[in-house]
């Protein structure tokens, strides 16, 4: 071995400034989000932190509680019931006085204070609905289990998300009511403690500036064009950036905002949201007119102008904040290629709570008469209904009540237990060249099976260098279509990848109580390893361990060989998924599909 | 939590017209409004409680009962000694997230039959929302069985509840508005036709307007009041607008040729069933008395037919090609090329 030369040291040390320096910006950014949130909290909603527990995340945490001067956050654990958050009927103070008791939530303390949510990618939907409730109203109204109460929840809400790969992020509804966004999933250990830009009494100063600041007419017609141009529909966003200019206005001691400051808040407010294009290069370019700024390629985050973007009257732009964005948008350009799944999964699953199930046990239903059974919890509204007609006959005497056997009523949860079909479909050039047509109408006489059952459905597509889960779970059938209209095809077939991905969508939805249905449609002609550059040696075995993978979820498997004969090394794939094996026949495809999938549904 | 004034709100034209229609004449059966997040529907549905005009109703009545149409089975207004007449806001009622049953309906009241052993009934949000509006924000991930009884009730205009034997029934007449992103689940087509008029919100496209929406959201948070007194004035003639409107409404007259023309739009549609021809007719004459006319004309059906019939179409869950293009392909064999 010789030492590595003098050129080799070089290019490695440029390689290393070029990471470090990426890294110092993101938390130079990082830095101005929390300074204008701080100045402005409650009306810029709050922070969405993208990034496992680390020295940095806890930095930026540590430093936002100092700035935002109003104590410790109120913390909202990872999974707090619904019941918790907002507040009801309190069982323990029910018992005690003998009458029913309502209490407030947790949103209740966070009133005018900073709200932190753990693991925000895992909250329920319900709980996600209500704290985005909360963020736009200010206020919480709970009319449930007979209580009917309202407090002021004017609060700002840090979101913690751990997530991993875009099928695992915070709900869209109240992602979109946080104005700043913060990913540190790449900032290195050793750069964890940064140089903040302000001092505390700077932050308290502005903060008592911003309501006076205004903005130039302009400037506020900068702003929006801005987000037009990079074609972002919400209305929101510019609002949200308009609230930044100001705070940041305020930060450099102004009274009015200017240029620089515009600038600066779109590149804050907006970079996320106009991610630069990551899909491969065979997408359309976005028709927005000469330099097209590039929208969004998230799946399922795409933001859907109303028609095309190119119908925006983007007039005379102002190119500045356009171009502000789109660096602060490249910053995450690496984030979102090493985020695929795959390597997501490839790093194992040690995080905390990654194991802890769905809180949905399907929807509360009707409590029903205990009837001597013991088993479910009691329900207290219920059991309070039930007895209270009862108490002067029973001879009540004082607050304690009289209650029979008969009056016990416990919970009960109708289990129709939701089904999630996960669509594999194989748009490799071999897969494509006559059979995509006919999948693609296949998977469509399926939809409105799923549409009727209120089924949940993704799309995993797969050619080229990887798969791609193209749609994640959705009860939108209009997303679904969408999704396989614009499905492209072509190119080398990584059918490992495709299991592996679909792997990890089973996880998830068996995490959310939902039985999960694998679907492959596909001629199971895998030639492309898991690491780039494998053999075709090694693409098999990739295949094999990650069929195998996928059996073990226990998921319920079909497979659809798409090739003109039914081929051997399908039918092989098909054994160590334990799938069912379905040739698919040339005419009346689709109806066979359909026919095939509907009993696996049933019977599932 | 200080409201958006109505009449400040940029765009959102078929939204704003259907509200105004449903709150000069009730019986239009409701408006359903879909669109994408951050369009802005919740604030327009919000804005409404601050245009409507107030009503007389019996002060204290927990059932909103108006002096000239008490109830008979109100309990608070059968002793005539409770009856004094009070000027009150209409209601424009929030269905929270999670709301459930009992609190919706109504039931019995616990704290009553625990403390002191009584048995009362202790109304839900039906009725507050009596005489007014009735604004459920994400109807597509409301419990089936809740939409159902909702939209049981807003039909019939009376709730009826049985259950630990209580047996109450009381009038509940409100519009019901629901709104919902496409996004995160579609409606169930049964539901659908049940309400009234449909509008899809869009985010608008024309740069000027965006601006102009952005501009007023930044003045009203900046100081609510004085954007508030600003829009005072328009505020008022709007409301002033629906009061006459809906005086004249029951002088506006219906022309045969334009019933004729309204069955011809229906049948080209093939719509299902009668509703989605009343409903359009009810509209339309809800617009030509707001617009002061003496009669209803086809223009008026040809603004309406869509929010009032393009849920209506018979379809395959999968085709969603244009509804509103159907119905626009409808009134060009109908009315001839517009």
């Amino acid at each position: 071995m010789t030492a590595p030369g003098t050129a080799d040291r070089q290019v490695r040390t440029a390689q290393l400034d070029a990471v470090f320096s990426e890294a110092l910006a993101l938390w130079a950014r990082a830095g101005d989000a929390l300074a204008v949130l701080c100045v402005a909290p409650q009306a810029l909603g709050g922070l969405h932190v993208r990034s496992p527990a680390s020295p940095a995340r806890r930095a930026l945490l540590d430093k936002l509680r100092d700035w935002s001067g109003t104590g410790a956050f109120v913390d909202l654990p990872a999974g707090v019931p619904e019941a918790r958050l907002i507040g009801g009927l309190s069982l323990a103070k029910s018992i005690e006085a003998g009458r029913p008791v309502a209490e407030k939530g947790l949103l209740a303390g966070a009133d005018l204070r900073i709200a932190q949510l753990h693991m925000a990618e895992r909250c329920p939907p319900a709980v996600a609905a209500q704290l985005a409730d909360a963020l736009e109203t200010g206020h919480v109204q709970i009319e449930r289990s007979g209580v009917s109460l309202g407090y002021p929840a004017r609060f700002c809400l840090v979101a913690l998300d751990e997530g991993e790969g875009p099928g695992e992020a915070v709900a869209a509804g109240l992602r979109a009511r946080l104005a700043l966004h913060i990913d540190l999933t790449h900032v290195p250990a050793r750069l964890s403690e940064p140089v903040w830009a302000y001092t505390r009494e700077e932050i308290a100063q502005a903060r008592a500036a911003y309501a006076d600041v205004t903005a130039p007419d302009a400037l506020v017609e900068a702003i929006v064009q801005a987000a037009a141009a990079l074609a972002i529909p919400s209305l929101r966003a510019p609002v949200f950036c308009l609230r930044a200019a100001r705070a940041l206005a305020a930060l450099n001691g102004r009274r009015e905002v200017e240029a620089g400051d515009a600038e600066q808040a779109c590149a804050l407010v907006y970079g996320h949201l106009a991610r630069p294009d990551r899909a491969p290069s065979d997408d359309p370019p976005p028709p927005t007119g000469e330099a097209a700024p590039p929208p969004s390629a998230e799946p399922g985050q795409r933001p859907e102008a109303d028609g095309e973007p190119g119908e925006l009257e983007t007039g005379a732009l102002d190119e500045q904040l356009i171009a502000a964005v789109r660096n602060a948008a490249l910053l995450g350009a690496l984030d979102s290629a090493q985020h695929s799944p795959a390597t997501a999964r490839a790093r194992g699953e040690g995080r905390s709570g990654a194991q802890a199930r769905g809180a949905r046990k399907g929807r509360p239903d009707r409590p029903r008469p205990a009837q001597g059974r013991r088993q479910g919890s009691v329900d207290l509204t219920a059991t309070l209904r039930a007895a209270a007609p009862w108490q002067k006959l029973r001879g009540r005497k004082g607050p304690g009540l009289v209650l029979r056997a008969g009056d016990l009523h416990i919970k009960r949860h109708r289990h129709r237990a939701e089904s999630s079909v996960i669509f594999v479909i194989d748009a490799s050039g071999s897969a494509a060249l006559n059979r995509l047509g006919d999948v693609k109408g296949a998977i469509e006489l399926l939809l409105s099976e799923c549409y009727r059952r209120r089924d949940h459905v993704s799309l995993v597509s797969f050619r080229g260098e990887r798969a791609e889960l193209v749609l994640p779970p959705t009860r939108s059938l209009t997303r679904v279509r969408r999704g396989l209209i614009g499905l492209a095809a072509g190119g080398t077939t990584p059918l490992a990848s495709a299991l592996v991905t679909a792997r990890a969508v089973v996880d998830q939805e068996v995490e959310r109580g939902r039985t999960p249905l694998v679907v492959i449609l596909s001629d199971g002609r895998g030639n492309v390893a898991l690491e780039p550059g494998g053999s075709r040696g090694e693409a098999d075995r990739d295949g094999e361990r990650a069929a195998a993978r996928l059996r073990q979820t226990g998921a319920a498997c079909l497979f659809f060989d798409t090739s003109r004969r039914a081929s051997p090394r399908a039918r092989a794939l098909s054994a160590q998924l334990g799938a069912a094996h379905r040739p698919m026949p040339a005419s009346r495809a689709s109806q066979t599909v359909a026919k095939a999938v509907r009993s696996a549904i049933g019977s599932a | 939590m200080a409201l958006f004034p109505f009449s400040a709100l940029v765009g959102q034209d078929a939204l704003k017209q259907a509200l105004v229609l449903c709150a000069i004449d009730p019986s239009i059966g409701g408006v359903l409004a879909f669109g994408d997040r951050g369009t802005g529907k919740t604030t327009a549905i919000r804005a409404l409680a601050d245009l409507l005009p107030d009503q007389e109703t019996v002060g204290g009545c927990p059932y909103r009962c108006a002096p000239s149409a008490i109830d008979p089975g109100c309990g608070y207004c059968a002793d005539p000694s409770q009856r004094r007449t009070a000027l009150a806001k209409a209601p424009v009622v929030t269905l929270p997230l999670g709301a459930t049953e009992d609190r919706v309906l109504g039931a019995l009241d616990l704290e009553m039959a625990l403390a002191k052993g009584e048995i009362r009934f202790e109304p839900g949000l039906l009725a507050s929302a009596h005489r007014g509006f009735l604004y459920v924000d994400e109807v597509n991930l409301l419990e089936d069985h809740l939409v159902d009884v909702l939209l049981d009730v807003a039909a019939s205009g009376r709730n009826t509840v049985e259950r630990e034997g209580i047996s109450v029934v009381h009038d509940a007449r409100f519009v019901l508005v629901g709104s919902g992103n496409p996004e995160e689940g579609d409606l169930r087509p049964q539901l659908l036709d049940r309400f009234g008029l449909f509008v899809e919100v869009r985010t608008p496209t024309n740069v000027a307007e965006r601006v102009e929406i952005v501009r007023r959201r930044d003045a009203f948070e900046r100081d609510p009041e004085a954007f508030k007194a600003e829009w005072w004035e328009a505020n008022i003639a709007l409301q002033a607008d629906i009061v006459a409107a809906r005086t004249h409404l029951d002088r506006v007259e219906t022309p045969d040729a334009v019933l004729e023309t309204s069955a011809h739009l229906c049948i080209a549609l093939g719509t299902d069933g009668l509703r989605g021809e009343l409903t359009l007719l009810r509209a339309a004459r809800a617009l030509a008395a707001l617009e002061a006319k003496a009669a209803v004309e086809d223009d008026h059906l040809l603004q309406l037919a869509g929010p009032a019939l393009s849920h209506r179409l018979r379809k395959d869950p999968l085709d969603d090609s244009e509804a509103s293009a159907r119905v626009g392909r409808a009134i060009e064999t109908v009315f001839g090329p517009q």
